[in-house]
């Protein structure tokens, strides 16, 4: 009997032992990314977890690879591994809910950064380029440098995220004004360099003449700027990226781009990070969307710009 | 005896606590991982905001004539004072009303003159863009389950503008007419260009000739 009531002591003081020192160590944050195979998300995972650490956080970056399988696993380690927050750059606008609302269940919260879910209350905030917006001004620009006619065609992005088709719709809410520009080809390269080549060598095979290309971001611009140079029209055809990426400011700065929209990974990834520090410091009430605005940045301005921001 | 029930009560308490953490019950539709999301009809939406919320909100418009002064005087404080938005970045946009008479009229534009003689143009042929869905402050994005159902309430408005508020303006606007209006104004706030801009049409009335 006694053995058995010491026992059970033993195992009460057991937990509450494990509780209180979960209490002294330092918190953790899971910084969960869809891709490192981009420098974009990469400045974005590592600002985020340098920020973390500013404020006194352990974080670890987790790269889902544009695989919401795997992101889901990634979730799982977060929330049995005892992570306090998940700083969160989702892969699929739709299919990722189901893990900020994993996490939400185990009382963990998620903060989205650049890419959102579709839902209001399944991270606790989500913190979002304006993309629409950012190609509403593409659009127009893309417009008067081609002088409102011509042939053209647009590299999408990952046909289920989300900002693929707000960069898009923004782009063709203001071209599609124009009855003299016509878009000849609408292909999707996944935001990816490489593929966005291959696309693109295709495209030139079926529509030699073309004056401009729209792309979803400055990977697909690079890729799609050397199948342009392979073919010898880059001085040509005018090319038009999206995210502000170091190889785009340069190439803007040397006058093979036309231009790209400036998004800003830093204050993304600085706000999710404040967010968690306030999140855990008590606060409760954050937007539920905080959209961050977007520029056009092209080579009469790029003085004011470098990669990933404002100098 | 007493040492047995002891016994068996303690070891009653500790299953029943490992019990009553291992196992919990949630209804099925609490655990369902994504909502059934119903299908956002942002055309009805946006006829509602344009046709009926537009129109009673006429008050909340800042005079343009006002707004000129406004930003001639100190254009930080008319910004903060008038402009809505979305995001916290350099354009901003203005709800604004008023009246003038039609002294040009173009493809792209009707130009009319105020009382107080300034120049502003109503923007008849191209309608795009945020301008009519943020110059007003009466949508909030934190309205939406995601951002492409509010970026499609723009494209449904300026639809809207072009179809029901331009359409039927345009054929019977002439030179010399009085116009009143209620309309959006884009502006950067780094750079307002105030002498270029443009107004987005959200109601126009002919008053007389």
């Amino acid at each position: 009997m006694k053995k058995l009531i010491l026992a059970l002591v033993l195992f009460a003081s057991l937990t509450s032992c494990k509780k209180s020192d979960k209490a002294e160590e330092p918190k953790k944050i899971a910084i969960v990314v869809s891709t490192l195979n981009n420098p974009w998300f990469v400045f974005l995972a590592e600002t985020a977890a340098k920020k973390a650490k500013e404020l006194g956080y352990e974080s670890k970056i987790f790269d889902s690879q544009n695989n919401t399988a795997l992101e889901s696993d990634h979730f799982e380690n977060a929330i049995s591994s005892g992570y306090d927050a998940i700083l969160f750059n989702p892969t699929d606008a739709a299919g990722s809910v189901a893990n900020a609302t994993k996490a939400k269940a185990a009382g963990i919260p998620v903060f989205c950064m650049d890419r959102e879910i579709n839902s209001t209350d399944a991270a606790t905030s989500q913190i979002l380029s304006d993309s629409y917006s950012a190609c509403v001004q593409l659009g127009k620009l893309f417009v008067d440098t081609l002088g409102k006619k011509g042939n053209y065609v647009e590299l999408l992005g990952i046909v289920s995220d989300n900002n693929t088709w707000n960069r898009s719709k923004g782009f063709h809410s203001s071209v599609d004004n124009y009855p003299g520009l016509k878009m000849v080809a609408q292909q999707s390269a996944d935001f990816d360099r490489n593929k966005a080549m291959e696309v693109m060598e295709s495209i030139l095979q079926a529509h030699p003449d073309i004056d401009g290309v729209f792309c979803g971001n400055d990977a697909m611009a690079m890729g799609a700027y050397q199948a342009l140079v392979a073919a010898n029209k880059a001085d040509k055809v005018k090319v038009f990226g999206f995210d502000g990426a170091e190889d785009a400011i340069n190439s803007i700065k040397e006058g093979k781009l036309t231009a790209t929209a400036m998004q800003f990974p830093k204050i993304i990834a600085e706000t999710a990070a404040t967010y968690a520090d306030e999140y855990f410091k008590g606060k409760k009430d954050f937007p539920k969307k905080l959209p961050i605005a977007v520029e056009v940045v092209t080579k009469e301005n790029i003085d004011k710009y470098i990669a990933y921001g404002k100098k | 005896m007493l040492q047995k029930t002891i016994k068996y009560f303690l070891i009653l308490l500790f299953f029943g606590l490992l019990l009553y953490n291992a196992v919990y019950f949630k209804k099925i539709s609490e655990m369902q991982v994504s909502k059934i999301e119903t299908v956002f009809d942002a055309k009805a939406y946006a006829k509602t905001y344009l046709l009926e919320k537009i129109p009673a909100a006429k008050k909340e418009a800042v005079a343009v004539s006002d707004l000129l002064s406004a930003m001639k005087t100190d254009s930080k404080k008319a910004f903060t004072n008038f402009s809505h938005f979305q995001n916290e970045g350099d354009t901003k946009y203005f709800f604004v009303k008023g009246e003038g008479k039609v002294t040009a009229i173009d493809e792209e534009f009707v130009t009319l003159k105020t009382a107080s003689g300034e120049e502003i143009k109503l923007a008849i042929q191209y309608i795009f863009g945020n301008t009519s869905r943020d110059c007003s402050g009466l949508i909030s994005i934190d309205d939406f389950s995601n951002t492409m159902d509010l970026n499609n309430v723009s494209e449904e408005i300026n639809k809207l503008i072009k179809a029901e508020i331009v359409a039927p303006f345009k054929a019977k606007v002439q030179e010399g007419n009085t116009v009143s209006f209620l309309g959006g104004i884009e502006l950067s706030q780094s750079n307002p260009k105030t002498d270029k801009m443009e107004i987005v049409p959200l109601q126009l009335e002919i008053n007389s000739k």
